[in-house]
């Protein structure tokens, strides 16, 4: 890329990728690139990396005792 | 891979996921291998089901109820119907269990099995079209090349709270799921599967049965879907 600066749809494009890794060398310097010179696009792009962390972060889902036994006792009725 | 994106900008956006590995950009591999060890115990634990053992079915009922009743709320929005098909999916695991071969993991066969009877109630239940996510400006491109580059201009959400703290924000994870559950059905299943689940690309294709490509375009759709779903409700000025 040297020098040269991308447009920033293309960054958000590479950004995804980079989000999927399934980032270039090459793909990761053009975006450092753009990402240095760009401050919407680092925002965006911090901003989605939060958002997949807080899908990722979510926790699952607690069931209490009393309703998993009784979930399991009609399971194994119905077996 | 990561030290080639600008150390600056990597120190602002690679915070520690709650619970798991650190920063988004270095997280699959430790995803990855727990995931490997678990498909390991998750066969032994077929083997000793189909022999006979109760533990075993306790075992992988108290292994996947919690996630997949976190799956099925965010696909249907609704507490007790989530736990109504919780219930359905657990009968046609412990019935089907004894077909099963390893050709994918348990994890991810059980969790097939939870999208198929998601899929079987939206096809009972189906009144509106699971068409293009409205509301998001780029519904009928496939191509995202056509995202507007600085839609955080126009007031994205900024946590103003660590990722591990808005967790901990009740109120917060509500919104998520419910974020995530006003989606429609092609969208919320793979977000839901990719990054909540935290299966990989190709196993979600595998499950849905759709090409890498298409996971990875609707992945990133159901992406803003709920970044602008969470703008509209912690909506703060640049």
């Amino acid at each position: 890329m040297s020098g040269k600066r991308d447009p920033c749809t293309k960054v958000i494009q590479k950004t995804y990728m980079i989000l999927e890794e399934e980032r270039s060398e090459s793909m990761c310097e053009s975006l450092r690139i753009h990402l240095d010179e760009c401050e919407a696009c680092a925002k965006q792009y911090k901003i989605l990396e939060d958002l997949v962390s807080l899908c990722q972060g979510f926790p699952p889902e607690e069931i209490p005792e009393d309703q998993k036994q009784r979930m399991k006792k009609k399971l194994l009725a119905a077996l | 891979m990561v030290n080639k994106v600008s150390k600056r900008k990597v120190d602002t956006v690679g915070k520690a996921a709650p619970g798991r590995g650190k920063g988004l950009i270095r997280k699959k591999k430790s995803v990855k291998r727990p995931m490997e060890e678990g498909a390991r115990a998750d066969l032994e634990l077929v083997e000793r089901f189909r022999d006979g053992d109760l533990g075993a079915f306790d075992s992988i009922f108290e292994t996947y109820s919690g996630p997949l009743l976190g799956f099925l709320t965010r696909m249907c929005g609704d507490p007790e119907d989530a736990k109504e098909g919780l219930q359905d999916t657990f009968l046609s695991v412990f019935r089907y269990l004894k077909d099963f071969r390893g050709e994918a993991t348990l994890k991810n066969w059980i969790f097939k099995i939870a999208v198929n009877s998601c899929l079987k109630k939206k096809r009972k239940m189906e009144a509106v079209p699971c068409g293009e996510i409205e509301g998001i400006r780029r519904e009928n491109a496939e191509s995202e090349d056509s995202v507007h580059p600085h839609r955080v201009s126009e007031g994205s959400p900024e946590w103003k709270l660590d990722p591990e703290k808005l967790m901990l924000d009740g109120e917060f994870r509500r919104h998520m799921v419910q974020g995530v559950a006003s989606m429609p059905y092609i969208y919320k299943v793979v977000i839901n599967l990719r990054d909540f689940e935290g299966l990989s690309t190709q196993d979600v294709s595998r499950i849905l049965g759709i090409k890498e490509s298409t996971v990875k375009v609707r992945l990133h759709r159901a992406r803003l879907y709920l970044q602008d779903w969470l703008r509209n409700r912690y909506k703060v000025s640049d």
